[in-house]
């Protein structure tokens, strides 16, 4: 227990005071992320009403392996269509599309289309609630159970879930009906995904905040467990399955480039994730959060200013400004282009072109000094482009101020730049909600910690506009990404 | 003001749609689709490829894709090892192979019901293949691929293990046979805007064709080599997996440079019919098709053993020493050209390789007549040479040379540039073999009518080398198609 309060105490340090940060990671470089095998400990954190916890235990580790070999060895598939909001075709394990019984043997057991693979996924099911209690002290009810195939990105958009059974299982419980939360167990499994790639869930903060994607490199299984309360008692205290609303926005990332500089090529490999869901009553998951380690997220505070603009600060001392005006427009003037880097395309300016940006950002934004450098960054592609291997000599102190100029369809979201916290010890990468209204200010340290985001289209998307329309096929611009540095010391 | 943006909007939604029905527009009937009655044929080296479709056979292999979907049952099975190819597990229908035998000797195949689906798929098609062509096709196997992403796919050869088993017990003397395979590639969901298909590499020439299918789209191509006999009557020996030129699948990717559908590409499948026909039928059917010409080019080589390419339509390449580019260069940015950046670089700073470039291609040119224009491509799907003055600005009239400067790993092979010929009627894509010490010549008039190639991995891969190595995942470079347009007036 101390020593879970000294990393609780360790982990707010890191967010209030960076300059910890380098000597957290030097620390903690052997240890391996939360809810990966090798990390004993159980943490969670929270998005809103919504707890996510990551553990993972060396027989939830080889549960999962085995059921991957069983996928690979055993299992009858089909494909059948996903559910909304995008109902393509996916590929089902035949016991999950054809679920009901067709009969019942002699001694009255039930006999499924595929008996093997629905006894396979029922064990699985068990045990993981059997684990889940074992360590966090939750009782799984209501269990039921989703084995999602990722081979692409096919049928993934960003979402929330359905707790449809957890919710028939409520209602079917005697009244009065205690306080549950939904709880999902989320397993995330490499299966056979390539060097080089990460997947994983992304997860948004809120309706319009930051997107967090809780990671999976190859070679890893990965335990989470998301769990919030029941939302839906009408006046009469009786549950009523509320529709698609559980949980933040999120989608599953399939096999996906994770560096700038370097890809494995066309073949990105596959994932596997397992959904155990269930419900637990309310006061297992008060006392499982008391247990477990708190990971805290770089969640901004927001202030208003002048003009209504608003200052967003972050505990790692980045701050996203709106601006007032449009900032850098296209010119025509003669640049250098310097050779790419983390395969983006660097061209430098002259500060003579920018002379209006610059006076704005000095009396507006605060940033002082008159020594200016201008760098403009270009990506189209995929992995995360690092800023800290980028040889532009910016140094420490310098004050780098960041413009997105980047070109998106419209409805999408300006996810541009991210910060890889697994570096760090924490198992998610922060994707910063930037628009071309706005102005990041960051320190020339703080500016190392971050990559430009993969331009992966998924990243992009609107949550609302997802979960309100029925999938279709729609043909947009090509994204491109693009910022523009104003080096200032 | 709201009516005025909502009127941009609809144009420019306008100008979306118009652009995509322009792009996917074919203008011709291409062989081997619905619409296209006559059966075409063209020779690719030893092997003669034809092309054809029926309303019966589109409605089959429609009716074929509900049963994979709903009738059969799948399973993950590691890709053989005979293809040198990663030991991944793709989605594949589980084997074909019967599991034992009944009393009557009748083979148990692990699902009855699909086997038999695909059987009575199999036959008839043999039947139509029989009826149409008027010819006999014995030694029939079927095969079936379900193409959801890249996983597994490698350039190889294929085995004709059945079809050498057939002559191998046939009684002597046997006729000359030819070894058939029906691919038939079909669309399953995929995205709007891309493109599926095969890839083929001409050992002779080194040029690649890919024979595509567009969403929406079925297609049929039969694939035709003799079979190898060791002498006169003389039973073949099944020689291993070496039969059809070096090829591979390409799962479906984005088509356009300027428009995706986004990370979701859909899903295609191949079903592949093989068997055998007499080498006397086959050439009596061959001459009633009609003949499609492929655009080979002419080689020769000059006393220093240097290579020159002459191809029929004009485009001609030619070894030249060509020296380094400085790292830093001056540019003006201009607008990209279906998202590929385009910039124009000061011609005095090239004046060496100017005069290199006049003399290799005997060009005539007034001094400062030209200007240099430097493109650069990161990402997917075929960007159009856009000569107009909104883009690149170069006369019908006016003689480019283009210079590779791409930027792929060294055991790679450079194929930057692209011609669609499916806007002229025939059923492939050519990529041109263009490596860094050749340059090429054309008019701006046939500039028009070549793209640059999508940046996706597979297609650059070297063939021999896939063949000859089982690869392990093996990260590389990021790739970064380069090419400088030197355009004389």
């Amino acid at each position: 227990m101390i020593s879970r309060i000294f990393t609780t105490i360790f982990l707010l340090l890191i967010v209030s005071a960076p300059h910890k940060l380098q000597s957290y990671s030097i620390l903690e470089q052997h240890t391996p992320l939360p809810g990966r095998i090798g990390n004993n400990s159980v943490y969670f954190t929270r998005f809103g009403k919504t707890y996510i916890f990551f553990y993972m235990t060396p027989e939830k580790d080889m549960l999962a392996r085995q059921l991957i070999r069983d996928i690979n060895e055993k299992t009858i598939l089909s494909f059948g269509n996903a559910s909304a909001p995008c109902p393509v075709i996916e590929i089902l394990a035949w016991n999950e599309k054809y679920p009901d019984p067709i009969g019942e043997d002699k001694d009255g057991n039930n006999i499924y289309p595929d008996s093997e693979g629905h006894n396979l996924f029922s064990t699985y099911r068990s045990k993981v609630a059997e684990i889940v209690y074992s360590v966090l002290g939750t009782k799984m009810e209501g269990l039921s159970g989703h084995l999602n195939f990722n081979p692409n990105y096919d049928a993934l958009k960003i979402h929330r879930d359905s707790f449809s059974d957890q919710y028939q299982y409520l209602s079917s419980l005697p009244p009065p009906v205690k306080t549950y939360y939904l709880f999902q167990d989320l397993t995330l499994m490499d299966w056979q995904m390539a060097k080089g790639t990460f997947a994983g869930t992304l997860v948004q903060d809120g309706s319009d905040g930051d997107r967090f994607i809780m990671a999976v490199f190859p070679g890893e299984i990965v335990g989470t467990v998301y769990t919030e309360p029941c939302v839906s008692k009408d006046k009469n205290s009786v549950i009523v399955y509320p529709g698609r609303i559980s949980f933040p926005y999120h989608s599953s990332v399939a096999p996906t480039d994770f560096d700038g500089s370097t890809t494995v090529g066309s073949w990105k490999g596959k994932r596997i994730s397992t959904s155990t869901r269930g419900v637990v009553q309310e006061e297992e998951i008060i006392l499982a959060a008391k247990n477990a380690t708190f990971l805290p997220i770089n969640r901004p505070t927001i202030t208003i200013e002048k003009d209504n603009l608003r200052l967003f600060e972050y505990p790692d001392t980045i701050k996203i400004q709106d601006i007032s005006q449009k900032l850098a427009n296209e010119n025509n003037s003669l640049q250098h282009k310097l050779p790419d880097q983390e395969n983006l395309t660097i061209l430098e300016s002259s500060p003579q072109d920018f002379s209006t940006t610059i006076s704005y950002l000095k009396k507006n934004l605060g940033v002082r000094g008159s020594n200016v450098k201008i760098f403009h960054l270009i990506k189209r592609d995929g992995g995360f482009s690092r800023f800290s291997k980028l040889d532009l000599e910016i140094p420490e102190n310098s004050t780098v101020v960041i413009l997105n100029k980047s070109k998106l369809p419209e409805n999408y979201k300006y996810y541009t730049i991210s910060k890889i916290w697994t570096d760090q010890g924490l198992p998610w990468i922060q994707l910063f909600n930037f628009s071309p209204h706005q102005a990041m200010i960051v320190s020339g340290r703080v500016f190392r910690q971050l990559s430009m985001t993969p331009l992966e289209e998924l990243f992009f998307r609107n949550a609302q506009i997802d979960e309100e329309n029925a999938y279709d096929s729609v043909l947009t611009e090509k994204l491109v990404c693009e910022l523009i540095l104003f080096v200032i010391n | 003001m709201v009516i005025k943006m909502k009127n941009i909007t609809t144009f420019v939604l306008f100008l979306f749609i118009f652009n995509y029905a322009l792009s996917s527009a074919e203008t011709l009937p291409v062989p081997g689709r619905l619409g296209s009655s006559e059966i075409a044929t063209a020779q690719f080296g030893k092997n003669r490829l034809f092309f054809y479709m029926t309303p019966e056979k589109h409605e089959m292999a429609k009716n074929f894709m509900i049963d994979i979907q709903e009738n059969m049952q799948h399973g993950i099975v590691t890709a053989e090892l005979d293809f040198p190819i990663n030991e991944v597990t793709p989605i594949c229908t589980i084997m074909t192979d019967p599991i034992g035998y009944d009393e009557n000797n009748q083979p148990i195949y692990a699902d009855t019901k699909g086997m038999a689906v695909f059987e009575n798929h199999a036959q008839h098609v043999k039947r139509m293949i029989e009826n149409h062509w008027k010819v006999h096709f014995y030694g029939l196997s079927k095969d079936l691929s379900l193409i959801i992403n890249f996983d597994a796919n490698r350039f190889h050869q294929d085995q004709f293990v059945t079809q050498y088993k057939f002559l191998k017990e046939h009684t002597l003397p046997i006729p000359e046979y030819i070894l058939v395979q029906d691919l038939t590639l079909v669309d399953w969901e995929m995205a709007k805007g891309t493109f599926t298909g095969t890839i083929l590499q001409d050992e002779e020439t080194g040029d690649r064709f890919i024979f595509p299918i567009f969403d929406t789209q079925i297609a049929c191509t039969v694939y035709t080599e003799p079979a190898i006999y060791l002498g006169p009557n003389i039973a073949p020996e099944y020689p291993g997996a070496n039969t059809l030129p070096p090829h591979c699948p390409i799962a479906p990717i984005d088509r356009l440079g300027d428009l995706t559908p986004g990370s979701a590409k859909g899903k295609r499948v191949s079903i592949s019919i093989r068997g055998l026909v007499t080498k006397q039928e086959m050439d009596e059917f061959a001459n009633k098709c009609q003949h499609l010409d492929v655009n080979y080019p002419q080689i020769t080589f000059n006393a220093e053993n240097q290579q020159t390419r002459t191809y029929p339509n004009g485009l001609l390449f030619k070894e030249i020493n060509l020296q380094p580019d400085s790292q830093l260069s001056v540019v003006r940015r201009l607008p990209d050209m279906q998202n590929v950046e385009v910039y124009e670089r000061l011609s005095q700073n090239s004046v060496e390789l100017i005069k290199s470039l006049k003399d290799t291609f005997s060009l005539d040119y007034q001094p400062g007549a030209v200007r240099i224009l430097e493109l650069t491509k990161k990402d997917g799907g075929f960007s159009n040479f856009l000569c107009n003055e909104e883009s690149l600005n170069i006369p019908a009239d006016a003689t480019v040379v283009i210079v590779n400067r791409s930027k792929i790993p060294p055991d790679y092979c450079h194929f930057p540039i692209a011609e669609d010929f499916t806007k002229q009627g025939l059923p492939w894509i050519q990529l041109y073999p263009f490596p860094l010490n050749m340059a090429v010549t054309l008019t701006g008039d046939k500039l028009k009518d070549l793209s640059i190639t999508p940046v996706e991995e597979i297609i650059y891969r070297d063939g021999r080398k896939d063949i000859e190595n089982v690869d392990p995942n093996i990260i590389h470079d990021k790739f970064a198609i380069k090419l400088i347009l030197f355009v004389f007036y």
